[in-house]
C-alpha cells in the first residue's frame, strides 16, 4: 500500500503522487485518484488519468489535437465579481479586439508570453503541452492585484488612486503565466529564497516579454517590472532588475525595499518570507549576466535560466547559492564551457550579488 | 460599555509585493467609530479563522494578511491568506486598510 499526502486546501494530488498511484496502487486507490482527477480537466490531469485508466485496461479519454505553436486563449470579465465561475467569455482565440482595454491588454500579453515561450525555447505553453490559457479581467471591485492561481490569471482593476488596472505592462502578464510554468517544472516553494526565485523566475520572463515584443537588447531593455501601475507616478515601477531598490518611491506607497545584493537580504515573514524583496537580488544577477553577454537577453542568458527552471536537480526548496550553481550547469548543458565568455558572465552576474559559485 | 479592541493589521505580497498597515485602538477613537469597529470584529468567529489561518499562503501573488488582535482578556495573533477571508471578514479588513492606515 502507498502512503501519500493530500493538500487539505487544494484536495489535488501532486503529479508523482499520481503517477505512483497509477503504477503501483491498488484498484481502490486507483478508483480514489480517478475520482478526484476527474474533477479537474488540465492536460496534466487527463495524462494521469489515462495512466490509471490504461492500468485498469480502460478506453483512454482523449483531447481534441491541435496544432502546437499557436495559443489557445480565452478572456473571461469577471464584471468586479471575485467568483469566477460567474464570468462570462470576453474575447476567445481568434476574436478580434473588442474595445474593453484590459481585455485586450490581456489577450494580447498572453499571446506575446506564449510567442516567446514557443518562438525561443519551443515550449508549447504552460504545461508545454497546449493547455489552454485563460485570463480572468476585471476581478473583484477595485482589487489592487493580479495572481496565478494554479489554473488560470486573474487581474485587477486596481483602485485608480494607488494603482491601474493589472494589465496595463506586458511585462505582468509575462510574470504571471510564468508561475503556471514554474509549478509544472520545478514547483519552487512559494517561501523565503525559494519563493523568492520563483518570483525571480516569473520577472525574468515577464521582462523578456516586453524585451522579445520590443526587439530590445539588454542594454536597450528598461528592465522594469509593473512600469506605469501606480496611479499618478506612470513613470515609476514596482521592480527593477537594473537596480533594485529605486523604482519607485512615492508618498503612500513607501520606497522600493529590493536589495541588490545579499549583505543586504532582508529577513522577514511577510510577504511569505519576502519573496517579491529578495527576488531583487537574483533578479540583478540576470541582468548583469545578460548585460556582460550582450545582444539580446533571452537568447543566451534566458535560454540558461530556462534550462535551469527545467533541471531536475533544482528542487521545490532550492537556496539562491544552489540555483546559481545550476545555471552554471545549465551554461555548460547548453555548451558554454567553463573557460566560455558566457559562463564567466554568469558567474560574474552572481558575483555581483555576492555569491561566488 | 464594551471592552476596548486594539488591532494590528498588514497586508503584505500581491503582485506589488508592498505592504500596508493599519492599527487601531478603540478606546482612543471617537465613540461611533469605536462601536463600528467593535461591531465590524464581532461579526468574525475568530477561533475558527485561526483553525483556517495556517500561516504564509504561499500563493503566487496572493495578499497575505497579519492580524493581531486583542479584546478583554483575549488575544489572536493570525496569519493567512484572500482565500482564507470570510465574507464576515472582509468589511473589517478592508475598512481598517481604508480608514486606519
Amino acid at each position: 500500500m502507498i502512503r501519500h499526502q493530500y493538500d487539505p486546501v487544494r484536495c489535488i494530488l501532486p503529479p508523482d503522487v499520481l503517477e505512483r498511484i497509477a503504477q503501483h496502487g491498488d484498484e481502490e486507490q486507483r478508483r480514489r485518484a480517478l475520482h478526484t482527477l476527474a474533477r479537474d480537466n488540465s492536460l496534466r490531469s487527463i495524462r494521469a488519468q489515462n495512466a490509471i485508466l490504461r492500468a485498469q485496461g480502460v478506453k483512454q479519454i482523449t483531447q481534441e489535437t491541435r496544432e502546437p505553436g499557436t495559443p489557445d486563449r480565452t478572456i473571461y470579465d469577471c464584471a468586479t465579481s471575485e467568483d469566477l465561475a460567474s464570468a462570462r467569455v470576453a474575447r476567445a482565440e481568434g476574436d478580434g479586439p473588442t474595445g474593453d482595454v484590459t481585455t485586450d491588454e490581456a489577450y494580447d500579453g498572453l499571446g506575446a508570453t506564449y510567442k516567446l515561450f514557443w518562438d525561443i525555447y519551443q515550449r508549447d505553453s504552460i504545461d508545454d503541452e497546449g493547455l489552454a490559457l485563460k485570463g480572468y479581467v476585471h476581478y473583484g471591485d477595485n482589487y489592487d492585484n493580479a495572481f496565478w492561481d494554479g489554473q488560470e490569471m486573474v487581474f485587477g482593476d486596481g483602485d485608480g488612486q494607488l494603482f491601474n488596472r493589472f494589465t496595463i505592462a506586458v511585462d505582468i502578464m509575462g510574470h504571471e503565466l510564468a508561475h503556471g510554468v514554474t509549478e509544472d517544472e520545478a514547483q519552487l516553494v512559494y517561501f523565503r529564497q525559494a519563493g523568492a526565485l520563483n518570483e525571480h523566475f516569473s520577472d525574468v520572463a515577464g521582462s523578456l516579454v516586453k524585451q522579445y515584443l520590443l526587439n530590445q537588447r539588454a542594454d536597450e531593455a528598461d528592465w522594469l517590472i509593473g512600469a506605469g501601475l501606480i496611479a499618478g507616478a506612470e513613470d515609476q515601477a514596482l521592480r527593477s532588475m537594473k537596480a533594485p531598490g529605486t523604482a519607485y518611491d512615492h508618498p503612500l506607497l513607501g520606497k522600493d525595499r529590493q536589495p541588490d545584493h545579499m549583505d543586504k537580504y532582508v529577513k522577514t515573514m511577510s510577504d511569505n518570507g519576502g519573496v517579491h524583496i529578495n527576488s531583487g537580488i537574483p533578479n540583478h544577477a540576470f541582468y548583469l549576466a545578460a548585460s556582460i553577454i550582450g545582444g539580446y537577453a533571452w537568447e543566451v542568458a534566458g535560454r540558461i535560466w530556462y534550462e535551469t527552471m527545467r533541471d531536475p536537480r533544482l528542487r521545490p526548496t532550492a537556496q539562491f547559492r544552489t540555483f546559481a550553481r545550476i545555471t552554471l550547469r545549465a551554461a555548460q548543458r547548453l555548451g558554454y564551457d567553463s573557460s566560455s565568455d558566457e559562463y564567466k558572465a554568469v558567474q560574474e552576474g552572481w558575483r555581483g550579488v555576492g555569491l561566488e559559485i | 460599555m464594551s471592552e476596548h479592541i486594539r488591532i494590528k493589521l498588514e497586508r503584505s505580497g500581491g503582485f506589488a509585493g508592498i505592504s500596508q498597515r493599519a492599527s487601531v485602538d478603540t478606546s482612543k477613537l471617537p465613540p461611533d467609530e469605536a462601536a463600528r469597529i467593535a461591531e465590524l470584529v464581532r461579526r468574525v468567529d475568530f477561533g475558527a479563522l485561526a483553525a483556517t489561518a495556517t500561516g504564509p499562503p504561499r500563493a503566487p501573488d496572493r495578499f497575505q494578511y497579519d492580524l493581531d488582535i486583542q479584546q478583554g482578556g483575549q488575544r489572536h495573533r493570525l496569519t493567512f491568506g484572500e482565500r482564507a477571508v470570510t465574507p464576515e471578514l472582509r468589511p473589517l479588513l478592508d475598512h481598517l486598510l481604508k480608514n486606519h492606515g
